[in-house]
């Protein structure tokens, strides 16, 4: 493989780093007449995009530190394909696409829902992404996380999508219409569950977006500490402590609101019963965003991005 | 109004919360792009956007669900890196306890020496040989210094004869050596006689001490000359009599003796006497070995190493006084138990 030609604007060590992770990326997904240079500076030119759309000054320290931290590997595969070069989308395809069949049907996809999906990907990926910059949606992976971990979240976007054209049936109807029931009594129900919910709806709102990741998760996704610790960017023990933090204010809250006394609650284990469902539904029915349609639900936030 | 009764129908209360839950939907505003959920769920994410993404995460069930799942995946590749790291834990502590043991062991074989070699001095002599041997193995190639446990046995002496002749014995470097003995009750007169190796006489003389010089006008010994030197004098329980025989080194033995004190001196000063004893009675010099334990004794009373090896010396020439510092030793070393 010839020795890749030095980039005028990075740093010795940047490029060094860079020149490693090209030459990995050659060994990893084969080796691709892709410039140097032209890899270097679209690196680079992807960092300097997200630093500045974090709001922090594309200066050479922070430069180093993305670049140190960039999936570059994986960079070299997604900039191969976007410039269309012999062999790439099949080394794509090869690497990436039985892992993410696996992911969906892991994530509880029917087998022939899985296999759509993944089949439809490429397809997708390889279309224009209808912004600068970017021959192919692929092309607007920047590196910034693994490739594989971008197309998990393309895929599950799309299965979501999915569940969402196709809708499971809800329980929900027999539940709350009790056929053979009093109607003095079903009105008293009703009339409980409305105070119940406005409870539920300002119990909510006391909490912290922190606090409201970490409870949709915990008892939504019935998640790990360890991966909710993740998400945060804290340790699990951390976790523990926004948990405590936001039952207890639900708590007091919903005490509050239905005229308990606080710590009404026979223990905590009902009030998760009552999270698990709240923000299960959560999940199953999305907050405020309408779903995304065509090309949008693969990358959707793309368009905002950019 | 009553609030609900949960023991009335809690189902339906769940039914209700899940119905809330669903109505409870918060602007959550335009989804991130794909790079930056990938970054949250890989938790790569830049401090300065985590607000803005945990905002929206806390009001976007679709983001916050593939967020999740792939954070999972991370998550259990982590896990799985944390097995890993279990089982190489696991193994540090094997690991770790072998090493204790074998430090155990060691210690322990190590206290076992000490007990045999005795005093520290008598690990530093081994330490300052091994030094010697290893910076100048012309001169002191296969050098060992006596351990405890030699320098204690009982040897076999090299006298013949009831009474010790001390000097000349083993080795010697002066041309014509005094000659030395032990006194005998009742002797007033010594017949001395040296002897060449095949048994003429080199010369006799007559002492009534126990010191006789080589007379002036007797023969030098010629290096390396094998002699027998025998004293014999009548006492009061009868016929006394020392005899032994003696060589005079080599000129190159007598070179490799002095450029070895030179080296030990030089090398190794702190244990000059000790070392320079044992290397020459190693040799066969049994009277330089003598002459610098003594020395050494008398400006350490009582190191053991230099009493051990004194004793060596003694027991080698018969001397009377092997069986006082013999009894010495042992009292030290009971006292020491």
């Amino acid at each position: 493989m010839p020795r890749p030609s030095r980039h005028p604007r990075l740093r010795r060590r940047d490029e060094r780093l860079l020149q490693q992770a090209f030459a990995a990326g050659a060994a990893r997904y084969g080796e691709f007449p892709l410039p140097f240079a032209r890899y270097a500076e679209h690196a680079l030119q992807h960092v300097r995009t997200r630093l500045q759309r974090a709001g922090v000054a594309p200066t050479p320290p922070h430069l180093s530190r993305e670049l140190a931290r960039a999936a570059a590997t994986d960079l070299y595969l997604a900039l191969a394909c976007d410039d269309g070069l012999p062999g790439a989308w099949e080394a794509f395809t090869a690497h990436f696409l039985p892992r993410v069949r696996g992911l969906l049907r892991q994530a509880g996809a029917p087998d022939q829902l899985a296999d759509e999906i993944t089949d439809s990907l490429p397809g997708d990926l390889i279309a224009a992404p209808g912004t600068t910059g970017a021959r192919t949606r692929l092309g607007t992976y920047d590196g910034s996380g693994s490739l594989f971990g971008w197309l998990a979240i393309v895929a599950l976007r799309a299965l979501a999508r999915e569940r969402r054209a196709r809708p499971l049936p809800s329980c929900a109807p027999e539940l709350l219409a009790p056929a053979r029931e009093d109607p003095a009594a079903r009105a008293n129900s009703i009339e409980a569950g409305t105070h119940f919910s406005h409870a539920l709806r300002a119990a909510w709102q006391t909490l912290t977006d922190r606090e409201r990741i970490a409870v949709a998760c915990k008892y939504g996704d019935g998640l790990k500490q360890e991966v909710i610790a993740v998400l945060l960017g804290v340790g699990p023990p951390r976790v523990s402590r926004i948990l405590d933090k936001a039952v207890a204010k639900i708590r007091t809250t919903i005490d509050a609101q239905l005229g308990r006394t606080a710590g009404a609650w026979p223990d905590a284990s009902d009030l998760r019963d009552v999270l698990r469902d709240v923000v299960g539904a959560q999940l199953a029915t999305p907050g405020g965003t309408p779903p995304p349609t065509g090309r949008e639900g693969l990358d959707h936030g793309s368009a905002k991005a950019r | 109004m009553a609030p609900p009764k949960r023991a009335d129908d809690e189902q339906r209360l769940r039914a209700l919360a899940r119905q809330q839950a669903a109505a409870t939907d918060l602007e959550a505003g335009p989804c991130p792009d794909t790079n930056e959920l990938v970054r949250m769920a890989e938790g790569v994410v830049l401090s300065q956007e985590r607000a803005r993404l945990e905002a929206h995460l806390a009001r976007c069930g679709t983001c916050r669900g593939v967020v999740a799942a792939v954070a999972g995946l991370q998550s259990d590749r982590r896990l799985a890196g944390d097995g890993s790291r279990r089982r190489l834990a696991r193994l540090a502590t094997v690991a770790a306890l072998l090493v204790a043991a074998m430090t155990l062991l060691l210690l322990w074989l190590r206290r076992d020496l000490e007990r045999r070699v005795g005093a520290d001095s008598d690990r530093a002599l081994l330490a300052a040989a091994a030094e010697l041997v290893r910076l100048e193995p012309d001169h002191f190639a296969g050098f060992a210094p006596l351990l405890h446990r030699e320098r204690l046995a009982p040897g076999q002496t090299l006298q013949r004869g009831g009474v010790a002749l001390l000097a000349p014995v083993g080795k010697v470097i002066d041309e014509r050596p005094a000659l030395r003995w032990e006194d005998a009750v009742g002797v007033s007169e010594w017949q001395v006689s040296v002897l060449r190796a095949d048994g003429t006489p080199l010369w006799s003389g007559r002492a009534t001490g126990s010191l006789l010089a080589w007379p002036a006008e007797q023969t030098p010994l010629a290096p390396d000359a094998m002699c027998l030197c025998e004293v014999v004098g009548e006492g009061a329980a009868g016929r006394e009599e020392a005899r032994a025989s003696f060589s005079r080194a080599a000129p190159a033995e007598v070179a490799a003796l002095h450029a070895a004190r030179a080296s030990i001196e030089s090398l190794t000063p702190h244990l000059r006497a000790l070392l320079f004893a044992q290397f020459a009675l190693r040799q066969g010099f049994l009277a330089e070995a003598e002459a610098a334990l003594r020395a050494h004794l008398s400006e350490v009373p009582g190191d053991a190493v230099a009493e051990e090896t004194l004793l060596w010396v003694l027991d080698r020439l018969g001397a009377r006084e092997a069986g006082a510092l013999r009894a010495r030793i042992d009292r030290r070393a009971g006292q020491g138990r």
